[in-house]
Formats: structure tokens, C-alpha cells, sequence
């Protein structure tokens, strides 16, 4: 008994100082309580900068912190704040699947943003979004009173418009389809030709199969090794709950994410918006980018495109992603 | 309810006689989320068959209550209590299977500061936490030393797949690793 004890002591130092380094890092662990969901905001790194970059996960139902593994650098040099969603990563509580929608998604962001800056009355917030997280950021900025509370937009892979985002996958399958002889995916794009009336009936689970299986998006991130025992061992997520999510999602991307237009809102935007493309994806491809940087007709903004990149430019071409980062958050 | 109904559960050794065990052991999902658990087992059924030579070998129901406590750092503290029943059979040599099977309480508190919007402003909620019915089932091995050395120990080691319910709108499968020593009375 008494050897167990010891052990269990020993461990326990020996755990405390495995995680000096990282305790070193810790602004603040926090949680926002609201419509039944418990949602943590991890914050980590520099916050003394003054700079706090909140990420804003992809999915929906994907999640925050499990990509620190990718951004830890940047703790060195400002506060980054890893949220997880509503029924997303290691986000808890007792929540109904009739709160997945756009509006209260809003709301979620709303809220989080107003608890950081009550947090940190001096420090400016930094928004990045990747994938479903660009729709929120967009979602938020709408709002002219909101872009007073942040100082940057980056926008990583993500979309503006559902419709043109379905459009361009298309264009981008019947492209690839026809450089690589898949005439199979090629007459299914034909044959579904992309109305934007009839948006909410299209196939796009199909259109989306054959994507993937023209490689639009190939990068896992469970064959890098030292991502999965980050994240199983040293990660504060809930090892099994990113895989109890996806069930949950399916009436949210089949009604508001089909019907996601901010194209005229895009005109209001006044901050400044970097927009950092995976070059190669087929998810969100990047003639996306192009387009929104067209329409942000009232702010500066630049494209940063990352030529060996995917879906998750963060993942596959890191350094190169730290350091845009770095040019964006010190320029503005 | 669930809780008065399941710590008079876990107070029926109590007024038991008769052998006694008690476990102490590790209890994580991993190294890194670390814990420890203590246990009260008394067997009920037992049947002890010979071979013809002369191997003793043992199976016996026991019943009890469990405690376990565990850090999963920066995420959550966790407390679990429950009434276990488990099946072992005890080899000629001492090795242990058992099974068990304990339909816990878990009640776990989040670990920093969590906020609730009251409409107007931020409240922070203190000792903010869940509560969650989590049916254990579990696995595991280990020796009696005391068939072959008289020692009245056995150290054992269980994996435990835990079903946490409820989590956000369905549930949770959580595992969870224990390995400690049994002492007989």
C-alpha cells in the first residue's frame, strides 16, 4: 500500500515537472457556459505582446487545441486562444443538437470575444479562421459594432458564399477530373450543372466523394506521428470525444451551410484581412480566395498562397505559415 | 436520487463478514491523465474444483464499492464512485482473470475559470463541473501470491471502457488503464 502511494506521488512529480515548460506558457484556462454547452478557451503564450489571436476551428466539429501542435510557435510571440465549440473537440455539457445553427454559432463567437476582451481590457484580439471557422469570422465581422473589437481577420481556406464555394469545387473537379482522365467524376459534375436556386437539393456529398478521391484535400493528420501523442498524452482534448461529434452535424451543413451568403457584407469590411491559401486544395479551392479578396474593396488585404498546401496550409508547410503570420500580426 | 441510491449501494460491504479485500491502485486513461482508486471487495459465491492433479483452481463472485480519482490536466478533476461486482477465476498457479462490471457516479469539475452569460455580464461559476451516469466494464488480469508463497497479496491490472453519459447530446466512450495490488484480510 505504502509502495503504491509512493509511486503515485512520484508520478505525479514526474508528470509536474514533464510540464514545466508549458505551465511557464499559460495565461489562463477558461470556460463559457451558455445553452447547455460548457466551451473551453484555452489561452497560451506571450499575451504580454498585447496581441491575442483567437482561432477559430474548422468543421463544424472539428477542434482547437488539438492544433497547438501546429501553432506553438507563435506562443512565443502572442497569446493565441484556442476555443472549442459547441459540441466540438473537448467542448462538454448537456447540449441539445437544435443549437447547432449559424445564428447561435454567432452568438457562441459573440460571446467568447466579449469574455476575452473583459479578460484582456489591453490586449488587441486577432481573429484566424480555418474552413468553417472563415464562415464565423465572416458571420461576426458582418456586424459593423463588431469589427471595433478586433483588429485583423486571417482567413485560412474558407469560404464566403456557400454557393460559390460549390461552384468552384465543381469547376475544380471537372479540372482535375479531366487532367487525370476520371471520366467517371467528370460526367458527374457535368451532369450536375450548379444552380444557386436549387442549392439546398444539390449533391454535393457526391460532388464532395469526388473530390477527395481526386486527392483535393489527402494530408491526414493521424499519420504524423507526434501530432496523435500530443494529442492523446500531453492535450488537455478528451482523447475520444472529436470522434463522438460528427453524427450531430449533418442538419446544420444541409440548411445554413448550404445557404451561407455574406458576398455584399464582404464590401463593409474595414480591417485588415490576410488570406492564406493551401494552393492545391480541393475543399475550399483557391479560386475562393481570389474572389474574396476582390471583394474586400474597403480594406487592405493580401493573399498569401502556399503552393504545397491543402486543405490545412498550417500543417504541411508550417514555418512558411508561422512566418505569414508573423508578417500579418506585426504589420497590423 | 441516483447518488443516495448508489452510496447506500457502496455501504453493503459494510455489513458484510467474512473475507475482506481491499484494492489500491493507478487509475488513468494514460500516464499523463493520472489518478488513483481505492476499492472494498467480498466475495459471496465461490467454487474451488481439484483436478485429478491436484491443481486447486478458483471462481469466486465478489461484490463491493470503489472510489477513484483522476487529473486529465487543464481539462478536468474527476471523481467516480460506484458498487462493482466482479467475476475472477484464480489458476493453479495464482494468475488471475476477472471481470467486472460497476455502474458508476462520475461527477468531474473543470479545471480553471468557467463563465456563464447572464444577459448582461459574465458570472463566474465556482467549482463549475458535471455530473454523469459512467457503466464500467472491465478486464483484467494479475496473480494471488499468496497460492504459491502464502504472501496475502496479488497485484492485478484492469482495462476499464467506460460509457459517459450524458455527453453534449449523445455520449462518451472513455478508457481508462488500473493496475495496484489487492489485500486479503
Amino acid at each position: 500500500m505504502k509502495s503504491v502511494l509512493l509511486s503515485f506521488l512520484f508520478i505525479s512529480v514526474l508528470l509536474s515537472a514533464c510540464n514545466n515548460d508549458d505551465e511557464q506558457n499559460i495565461t489562463q484556462d477558461l470556460r463559457l457556459r451558455h445553452k447547455g454547452a460548457d466551451m473551453p478557451i484555452w489561452v497560451r503564450g506571450n499575451i504580454a505582446s498585447g496581441k491575442l489571436i483567437l482561432y477559430l476551428h474548422g468543421g463544424p466539429g472539428d477542434c482547437a487545441m488539438c492544433y497547438r501542435h501546429y501553432f506553438k510557435e507563435l506562443e512565443n510571440s502572442y497569446g493565441l486562444a484556442y476555443w472549442d465549440q459547441r459540441i466540438a473537440g473537448s467542448s462538454s455539457g448537456v447540449t441539445d443538437v437544435s443549437t447547432l445553427t449559424y445564428t447561435q454559432f454567432l452568438e457562441d463567437t459573440e460571446l467568447v470575444i466579449d469574455l476575452l476582451r473583459k479578460q484582456y481590457p489591453n490586449v488587441d484580439i486577432y481573429l484566424m479562421g480555418h474552413s468553417f471557422g472563415v464562415e464565423l469570422g465572416w458571420q461576426y465581422l458582418a456586424k459593423p459594432t463588431n469589427q471595433a473589437k478586433v483588429k485583423g481577420f486571417m482567413v485560412v481556406n474558407g469560404i464566403y458564399s456557400s454557393y460559390r464555394w460549390l461552384y468552384n469545387m465543381r469547376e475544380w473537379v471537372l479540372a482535375r477530373a479531366t487532367e487525370l482522365n476520371d471520366t467517371n467524376a467528370k460526367n458527374f459534375a457535368l451532369e450536375n450543372p450548379l444552380e444557386q436556386e436549387s442549392i439546398l437539393s444539390y449533391p454535393w456529398i457526391e460532388l464532395y466523394r469526388h473530390m477527395y478521391r481526386l486527392d483535393g484535400n489527402p494530408v491526414s493528420l493521424y499519420s504524423d506521428a507526434s501530432f496523435v501523442s500530443n494529442y492523446i498524452f500531453f492535450s488537455p482534448n478528451l482523447t475520444f470525444a472529436q470522434f463522438t461529434h460528427g453524427k450531430h452535424y449533418g442538419n446544420v451543413t444541409e440548411t445554413d451551410g448550404l445557404v451561407f451568403e455574406k458576398t455584399d457584407d464582404l464590401q463593409n469590411i474595414t480591417i485588415p484581412v490576410a488570406l492564406f491559401w493551401g494552393e492545391k486544395d480541393g475543399v475550399v479551392p483557391v479560386a475562393i480566395a481570389h474572389e474574396t479578396h476582390a471583394l474586400l474593396t474597403e480594406t487592405s488585404s493580401e493573399i498569401v498562397l502556399f503552393n504545397e498546401s491543402w486543405h490545412e496550409p498550417f500543417v504541411t508547410e508550417n514555418k512558411k505559415f508561422i512566418e505569414a503570420t508573423r508578417v500579418f500580426m506585426d504589420r497590423y | 436520487m441516483k447518488l443516495l441510491f448508489l452510496s447506500l449501494l457502496s455501504l453493503l460491504p459494510a455489513v458484510s463478514f467474512g473475507q475482506h479485500q481491499l484494492r489500491a491502485a493507478y487509475f488513468g486513461e494514460t500516464i499523463t491523465h493520472y489518478g488513483l482508486k481505492i476499492a472494498y471487495d467480498r466475495p459471496f459465491k465461490k467454487w474451488d474444483k481439484t483436478k485429478e492433479s491436484g491443481a486447486n483452481i478458483k471462481k469466486e463472485f465478489l461484490y463491493g464499492a470503489s472510489f477513484a480519482a483522476f487529473r486529465h490536466p487543464h481539462q478536468l478533476v474527476g471523481l467516480i464512485a460506484s458498487p462493482e461486482i466482479t467475476w475472477r477465476r484464480t489458476g493453479k498457479r495464482g494468475g488471475l482473470i476477472d471481470v467486472a462490471f460497476a455502474p458508476a457516479y462520475f461527477r468531474y469539475f473543470y479545471e480553471g475559470k468557467t463563465y456563464e452569460y447572464t444577459g448582461t455580464d459574465f458570472r463566474k461559476i465556482p467549482l463549475a463541473g458535471r455530473s454523469a451516469f459512467l457503466p464500467t466494464l472491465s478486464l483484467g488480469g494479475g496473480r494471488d501470491l499468496s497460492v504459491r508463497r502464502e504472501i496475502p497479496f496479488m497485484w492485478y491490472y484492469r482495462v476499464n471502457v467506460m460509457r459517459q453519459y450524458p455527453y453534449n447530446s449523445s455520449s462518451l466512450m472513455r478508457f481508462a488503464l488500473e493496475a495496484g495490488v489487492i489485500k486479503k484480510f
